[in-house]
């Protein structure tokens, strides 16, 4: 029972990636719009969305290390 | 978690954990490569071209002055850009040792959180040489929340990188923990040469060099905002 509830816990948890999906592919449409308008502008492009997915990319992992917490301590 | 030693001297308990091993040993490694490094440069002709050991510390100081030129203001061209460049050398070097078998150190709390407190004083300190001791301290109990708001910075910081490092190990060990499973089934182990490379060139290439960038910008971006800009 227990641990049943334990692993609905942890998928929750995971469920942080949801949001983090939707941003990324936000800034990866965003950056495709950006290079098409400004082809000379590639590189930084690539460097500035490459850096601003690892930010948002936090919060995905956030929820990961919760999911793992609960996985490995409370079992 | 393995630990190593576990030694109880007059009723302390101390546990040295093994990650901490390996942070000394890249420490001293990268402290040999840095002393053998200005032996070459104090011995080196300046009229001549630069070759070996000396082109390559001469073409990294080069990217250290583009790159925190831009981030950070030029007077701490002295203190805060060698710092800088060493954290990034350090975490480097740390994150892609996951590759030869080291438990990568950023995959403990403890270094991560270390290395997000130096930078949490060096936040504080440009506070208070920018405004004053009293109305740091002012604007630090007014509204108390902004407490939270000064903290915040050091959880973020240490948590991202620890976070991703120790997501990758965890997922790379369960990856080989159900390849070796499988291997049962098989006549011959073909699974293993394909999955796990490509899985390694994410989690530890990939992902090393990207966090390792991230927190070298971040905090730079972070001591910059509170830094008065003439």
């Amino acid at each position: 029972m227990e641990r049943g509830l334990i692993a609905i816990a942890a998928a929750i948890a995971v469920f942080a990636g949801f949001g983090t999906a939707f941003g990324e592919g936000m800034a990866a449409a965003k950056a495709v719009e950006a290079v098409g308008r400004n082809p000379e502008a590639e590189n930084k492009i690539r460097l500035m969305m490459i850096v601003g997915c690892g930010i948002s990319e936090t919060v995905a992992i956030y929820g990961l290390l919760v999911s793992f917490i609960l996985m490995f301590l409370f079992k | 978690m393995l630990y190593i030693m576990d030694p109880t001297i007059c009723s302390i308990h101390i546990t040295i954990q093994v990650e901490l091993i390996f942070s000394l040993i890249i420490t001293a490694l990268l402290c040999a490569f840095f002393v053998y490094a200005g032996y070459k440069i104090k011995k080196a002709d300046p009229l001549k071209k630069p070759r070996g050991i000396v082109l390559v510390v001469e073409e990294a100081l080069k990217m250290e002055q583009n790159y925190f030129s831009t981030l950070l203001p030029k007077r701490c061209e002295k203190t805060l850009y060698p710092y800088f460049m060493m954290l990034a050398i350090y975490l480097l070097v740390s994150n892609l040792s996951g590759l030869i078998g080291f438990d990568s150190p950023t995959s403990n709390y403890s270094i991560t959180l270390t290395l997000a407190l130096i930078t949490f004083i060096c936040i504080q300190v440009a506070k208070v040489k920018s405004n004053g001791i009293f109305s740091y301290i002012k604007g630090m109990l007014l509204p108390p929340t902004n407490i939270l708001s000064a903290i915040a910075p050091l959880l973020s910081l240490s948590l991202r990188l620890f976070g991703n490092v120790l997501s990758g190990t965890i997922l790379m060990s369960l990856i080989y923990n159900a390849i070796g499973s499988l291997i049962s089934f098989l006549p011959i182990d073909i699974l293993s040469p394909l999955i796990t490379p490509v899985l390694h060139a994410y989690f530890d290439v990939f992902s090393g060099v990207l966090q390792t960038f991230i927190f070298v910008t971040l905090s730079s971006i972070f001591i910059s905002i509170e830094m008065n800009e003439e």
